[in-house]
């Protein structure tokens, strides 16, 4: 079982902007309404792991499983007998870059993470996407 | 120029206002439906009217532009059953009107997932269904019990005066679901968040709408029809009939008034009346002194019902095509900017135009953005629901309605938690020779243009009964 959500939204911001509010974990706090603090233990590459304390729960090991320059930053946290994944993908479109945040629920608990948290971060994408692209636009 | 003929589009340029005291019987202060409606009623019976306008053209919150050849109202736009007065005015003045596409099935941007339905009742799933579904069948069941015209007489009214519609909702547990529904309500409805709003004000506004259904809906309520050439032609039209009496570019900054009348000053223009209309929204009252000061009531009234914040975009396409995919260009979308979406094309379908409502916290945001940002957020909205071909229109507006300056936000008033007892009372009493009209005034279809158009009726029935006291006037 797997429970996901993504939302999308384009900008005129540019994918420098975006990239960058993404691979800064100092970032992430103003742009995630939900995230308390965020550290990168090394550099933002496939493999390196940092922290990230969301509001309500104790700090959390992640580990970066895709990054790919100014397309795509994928990260995983571990949980007892799931898996959560946070996912962002640019791309450049015609009508304007088109910026994706998503989270992918996997493993045997999947539907009970995705009632205790999966609905609730869900809910929250649009709202993360927007203060992202907001704070690219003023970089 | 036959009385059916189009008013040209106003070119801006304004229009200096003279020097000297001018002596007329009324002076109306703001050129949107409600005064000019009063002037018109005023002026046919005989009496001296000058209109003082602000801005540089007549209107208020309907407005006009043209985008790609086609006509877009930028405010007031829709009008259905029972908003009589503002049907029967543009009945008189030549309008046409018809119906707003409502065939096929509306689209919702749902928790994610993007799901059509038909008719008025959104897929969010049985339990959301019957939360929301008890939730309309309450309001309206409160909603009769108020006293539109009086809200403070009404039972109960200074409990449900403390709530705002969020700390109601809380309060009979509605469900997330609701809440997220309501917001999108209270957004495009007041234009502003559902813990912004008193509750009272939520009862009786619906109310005097004639329910939910009625306030919602596009056959059968209050989004039933539209004006062929647009609601701005109402107030140019009315404008055209006033002539040089309608003073453009002319705000009215000082009130000097006794019980016998007023003098009232409009930059280096002046002007003594024996009677003032002020139909301005409440809000803008602040910006006129008033000497002798106004009575505190209505000082605080003037703070206490702040504007909503409400915008649109509107994209216009070579084809309305949602049509040929089945859809009616009508949406709700709990992620915005654009929450809500109706198919606003001309009558004879010559062009697609997708009209979008952004509000409270969404309008607060988008309004912020540079133009561009602005207009691929909207455009992203609108494909979200209506897929990739939205995001290429052949022209595209935004109307910002916080950023007019005699308008201050709409569609309306939106008056705070606590506040409607203490100031509902002094709405629309008038004080000495000053009478209040706008559509925040009105006792049916407060908020819509049959509010302002019977708010500007009312004022003018007050004005003839201490004018011509022998006159017959209508009740
Ligand atoms: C985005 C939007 C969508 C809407 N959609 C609908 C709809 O579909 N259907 C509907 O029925 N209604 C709708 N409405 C509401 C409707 O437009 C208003 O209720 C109505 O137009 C209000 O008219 P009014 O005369 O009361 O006030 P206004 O139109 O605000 O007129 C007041 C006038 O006073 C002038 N003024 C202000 N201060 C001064 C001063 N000091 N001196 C001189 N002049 C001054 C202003 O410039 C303005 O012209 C909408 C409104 C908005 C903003």
């Amino acid at each position: 079982m797997t429970f996901q959500a993504s939302h999308t939204r384009l900008t005129t911001a540019s994918p420098e902007s975006v990239w960058t509010r993404w691979t800064t974990a100092a970032d992430w706090a103003p742009d995630d309404p939900g995230t308390e603090w965020a550290v990168f233990d090394g550099q933002v590459a496939a493999g390196e792991t940092g922290h990230v304390k969301s509001a309500g729960s104790p700090a959390q090991r992640f580990t970066f499983t895709r990054v790919e320059h100014h397309a795509a930053m994928d990260l995983a946290i571990a949980l007892p007998g799931g898996r959560l994944e946070i996912l962002h993908s640019l791309a450049e479109t015609p009508a304007g870059l088109s910026v994706t945040h998503g989270l992918l629920i996997t493993g045997p608990l999947s539907g009970l993470y995705a009632a205790v948290v999966g609905r609730a971060l869900a809910r929250e994408l649009p709202e993360v996407v927007r203060l992202v692209t907001l704070h690219a636009l003023r970089a | 120029m036959t009385s059916t003929d189009p008013v040209p589009l106003p070119d801006y340029a304004g229009e200096a206002p003279g020097h000297g005291v001018e002596r007329v019987d009324v002076v109306v202060v703001g050129a949107g439906l409600a005064g000019l409606t009063a002037a018109r009623a005023l002026t046919a019976r005989g009496l001296a009217v000058v209109v003082a306008e602000a801005s540089d053209r007549v209107g208020g919150r309907t407005k006009a532009r043209e985008v790609e050849g086609s006509l877009v109202d930028l405010g007031g736009t829709f009008v259905g059953p029972t908003q009589d007065r503002i049907i029967a005015l543009a009945d008189e003045l030549g309008l046409d009107r018809f119906a707003t596409f409502d065939a096929g099935s509306n689209v919702i941007s749902w928790r994610g997932a993007i799901k059509h339905y038909r008719g008025t009742i959104p897929p969010i799933g049985p339990i959301g269904l019957a939360d929301i579904g008890r939730i309309q069948f309450e309001i309206d069941r409160l909603g009769r019990g108020i006293d539109t015209a009086h809200p403070e007489r009404s039972p109960h009214a200074a409990k449900w005066d403390s709530h705002s519609l969020t700390s109601w909702l809380r309060s009979i547990h509605a469900l997330p679901s609701s809440h997220t529904l309501m917001s999108i309500v209270s957004g495009t409805t007041w234009g502003c968040e559902p813990g912004e709003i008193s509750f009272l004000q939520v009862l009786r506004y619906i109310a005097m709408a004639g329910g939910i259904s009625r306030m919602l809906d596009t056959a059968g309520g209050a989004q039933e029809e539209h004006f062929r050439q647009g609601s701005w032609q109402v107030s140019a039209r009315m404008a055209a009939e006033l002539g040089d009496r309608v003073r453009l570019a002319t705000p009215v900054t000082a009130v000097d008034w006794t019980d016998d009348g007023a003098v009232v000053t409009a930059g280096p223009a002046r002007f003594r009346a024996a009677r003032v209309v002020l139909a301005v929204p409440p809000a803008l009252r602040a910006r006129i002194a008033f000497s002798p000061a106004l009575p505190t009531p209505y000082s605080a009234l003037t703070q206490r019902w702040p504007q909503g914040i409400l915008s649109k975009a509107y994209a216009v396409y070579e084809q309305p095509f949602w049509r040929d995919a089945g859809l009616s260009g009508q949406a709700l979308a709990d992620t915005g900017p654009v929450t809500i979406t109706f198919d606003a094309s001309p009558h004879d379908g010559s062009r697609g135009i997708l009209l979008g409502f952004i509000g409270g916290d969404h309008a607060r945001h988008w309004d912020a953005l540079p133009p561009a940002e602005r207009r691929i957020q909207a455009l992203s909205s609108f494909a979200e629901v209506f897929g990739e071909k939205a995001l290429t229109p052949l022209g595209f507006t935004d109307q910002l309605w916080a950023a007019e300056a005699w308008t201050g936000g709409g569609p309306t008033a939106a008056p705070a938690v606590g506040t409607v007892v203490s100031t509902a009372p002094y709405l629309r009493e008038p004080v000495g020779p000053l009478h209040w009209a706008g559509t925040e005034t009105a006792e049916a279809w407060t908020g819509f243009m049959d509010g302002a158009v019977r708010s500007g009726e009312r004022a003018a029935r007050e004005i003839l009964r201490a004018l011509r006291p022998f006159a017959e006037v209508a009740p």
